[in-house]
């Protein structure tokens, strides 16, 4: 196992080192340390784009660990709570209406993703059976909700600017990703990647059925709710500021899962250093294209087959 | 009797004919291939059009159809040319680019519906409900322009404006192909990292006003968005902002990601003027885009002279 922890580390760290140095604009070693132009690039630009692309995996690594754990189904993601919706209506309300400002586009992004977990809980929460299933069928509605609202914005949309805006921002990027963008994601990945950590021992015990949690003293619906938010606030931060990002919150779990078969803290971290490695990897492919490709067209060119392949494995198994 | 069946054979005869004398005589037909492919019959000078693109609307003003158009496109109110031109705004809101008002044309029984390429699919669905040929416009590169200027052109029997108005542009701007300098240029769009490529009508723009696209490169036929390191590594000697660019100069001039841009760094940073309408986009009056961008990058071409373009061909094009 630890063999195989290294293999991940090690990957990560090539990942960053390929990500520091690739790119439109030629840096090298010696250049970042004596031209002042190149120690701009690789200060304001290229670090702060690896680190997000580094954090913003591992937090999505995480969350798809969380979620999946919560729901005891290896397909779930954030989407199950229909977070991607509501940000994707937060950002589209901020290009329509607030006028195209990224700072602006992130926070709104950030609220809408909040309120339509507030509201799937809610939902949830008006049923006399609360378990998983109930918090599902409530994520769906809410998801149809924000996906009628989304597609309302759309229509509402200038087709040459504020649409093009909107669907560009729903494929992700991290173009725009400069230092001023650091201070939106890292505190709120670190602190919320922190508590996970702190808080894994009520993650383990929700791989548990819900009798058998309770009967270990586990407030089942509490625990759940809490874990929930905690996950989704790790997702919201991260594609408030990038945009939807898919597969990788679904595909990191399962890849670490691959090294280590017990639920445990190593896995857990393994999860997010996959999710960090996926979307470095991805965003390095967008930098070699001509115009920068979305970086969902790189992850789900890496996910959809691994995905299969993994899921093909352990039909084999 | 056969006095009796000669005066009602008369009188019969007469009622046939009598309502072809209230009509017009008829104005023939004509055949054209629209630019979607589509084949299309209309009647000649149709005298109701519906425009439901503000280029065609554009196009069909310089044309002098003002009188003709019954209907035009929806947020008509924020085209600065209508009401310069005379345009009643009430008859906007017949369609997007995404989607056309088809039960709302149906009312006005036009005699032409003219749509953006992108609703193309419908077009034949419009044309039966409403009864009225459609023709199918997308001029969203040079060629394809100046096509679409000659589509509407025939379709509205006004192939000498036409031509006056094409040979007015021609001679506008070979004026300054005989500049020598080659400037490069980077066109930022509705945002500072969305740019044209080499396939986009904006490309000729630049190229018309004797400078080099530096995004040149990309092949998107829309809008491409990049990155701040691939801004910089292009390093133009010119940065322009569209007038659909919600950033000012000054806001460009302080960003510090862009502080490594020679163009930043020499003040070369303007933003595209828009005298009633938005020069970038394939309008009529786009080569005033390109006679403006030359006044900025060639020293040898003076804003004197595009100001006194501008306004010649507004005053003899749209009448302002």
């Amino acid at each position: 196992m630890k063999a195989r922890s290294f293999l991940i580390a090690a990957l990560c760290l090539l990942a960053v080192t390929i990500s520091l140095f690739v790119g439109k604009y030629p840096l090298t070693l010696e250049g970042i340390f004596s031209d002042p132009v190149q120690q701009s690039v690789f200060l304001r630009l290229r670090l702060p784009r690896t680190l997000v692309a580094l954090f913003g995996g591992f937090a999505l690594g995480l969350a798809g660990y969380v979620f999946q754990t919560i729901f005891h189904n290896d397909l779930a993601s954030p989407d199950v709570v229909g977070v991607s919706s509501g940000a994707s209506v937060g950002a589209a309300f901020a290009i329509l209406f607030l006028g195209s400002s990224a700072l602006l586009i992130t926070c709104s992004a950030f609220l809408g993703a909040v309120l339509v977990l507030f509201l799937t809980l809610f939902l949830s929460s008006l049923q006399k059976n609360r378990g998983k299933a109930t918090i599902v069928l409530a994520g769906i509605a809410v998801h149809a909700l924000a996906q009628t609202a989304l597609t309302a914005l759309k229509l509402e949309a200038d087709p040459e600017r504020e649409l093009a805006s909107i669907e560009y921002w729903l494929m992700g990027s991290l173009n725009d990703v400069t230092l001023t963008t650091l201070p939106s994601l890292l505190p709120v990945v670190l602190l919320v990647s922190a508590l996970l950590f702190a808080l894994y021992r009520h993650v383990l015990v929700l791989t548990l059925d819900d009798t058998e949690a309770t009967l270990l003293g586990a407030r089942v619906k509490g625990t759940r709710w809490g874990l929930l938010l905690l996950a989704t606030l790790l997702v919201a931060s991260v594609i408030s500021v990038t945009g939807l990002v898919s597969f990788i919150s679904l595909l990191a779990a399962h890849v670490a899962k691959l090294l280590v078969r017990r639920h445990n803290r190593t896995l857990f971290l393994l999860s997010g250093l996959a999710g960090g490695i996926l979307l470095l990897f991805a965003d390095c492919l967008t930098r070699l294209t001509a115009a920068e490709l979305p970086v969902s067209v790189f992850t789900s060119i890496l996910g959809a087959p691994a995905l299969l392949v993994l899921l093909g494995r352990k039909q084999h198994e | 009797m056969k006095h009796l069946k000669r005066t009602a054979s008369f009188l019969l005869a007469l009622t046939l004919t009598l309502p072809l004398f209230g009509c017009d005589a008829p104005k023939g037909t004509l055949t054209l291939t629209d630019q979607a492919g589509r084949t299309v019959t209309i009647e000649k000078d149709p005298e109701a059009i519906v425009s439901g693109y503000y280029i065609s609307t554009s196009m069909l003003l310089a044309l002098g159809e003002k009188n003709h158009l019954v209907g035009i496109e929806s947020k008509a109110e924020t085209r600065a040319l209508y009401p310069a031109v005379g345009l009643d705004l009430s008859i906007g809101g017949y369609g997007t680019k995404k989607a056309f008002e088809t039960e709302k044309a149906a009312l006005l029984q036009p005699d032409l519906i003219i749509l953006p390429y992108s609703l193309k699919q419908s077009a034949d669905e419009i044309s039966a409900v409403t009864g009225a040929p459609v023709l199918v416009v997308n001029p969203e590169s040079d060629p394809l322009m100046q096509e679409a200027l000659s589509l509407l052109a025939e379709a509205t029997g006004t192939q000498e404006k036409a031509k006056e108005l094409t040979n007015y542009v021609d001679e506008a701007i070979s004026k300054v192909q005989t500049l020598e300098s080659t400037p490069s240029v980077y066109l930022a769009g509705s945002d500072l990292l969305r740019t044209a490529g080499s396939k986009m009508y904006q490309s000729t723009l630049i190229q018309n006003a004797r400078t080099v696209n530096v995004a040149s490169s990309i092949s998107d036929s829309s809008w491409a968005n990049i990155s701040y390191e691939t801004l910089l590594s292009y390093q133009p000697d010119y940065l322009i902002l569209s007038s659909a660019c919600p950033l000012s100069v000054e806001e460009v001039l302080s960003d510090k990601n862009l502080a490594a841009l020679s163009a930043v760094q020499t003040g070369n940073v303007r933003k595209m003027p828009s005298l009633y309408e938005a020069w970038d986009s394939p309008v009529p009056a786009a080569f005033l885009g390109s006679l403006w961008l030359a006044s900025v990058c060639h020293a040898e071409y003076p804003v004197s002279a595009f100001e006194q373009t501008a306004e010649e061909f507004y005053r003899l094009f749209y009448g302002i």
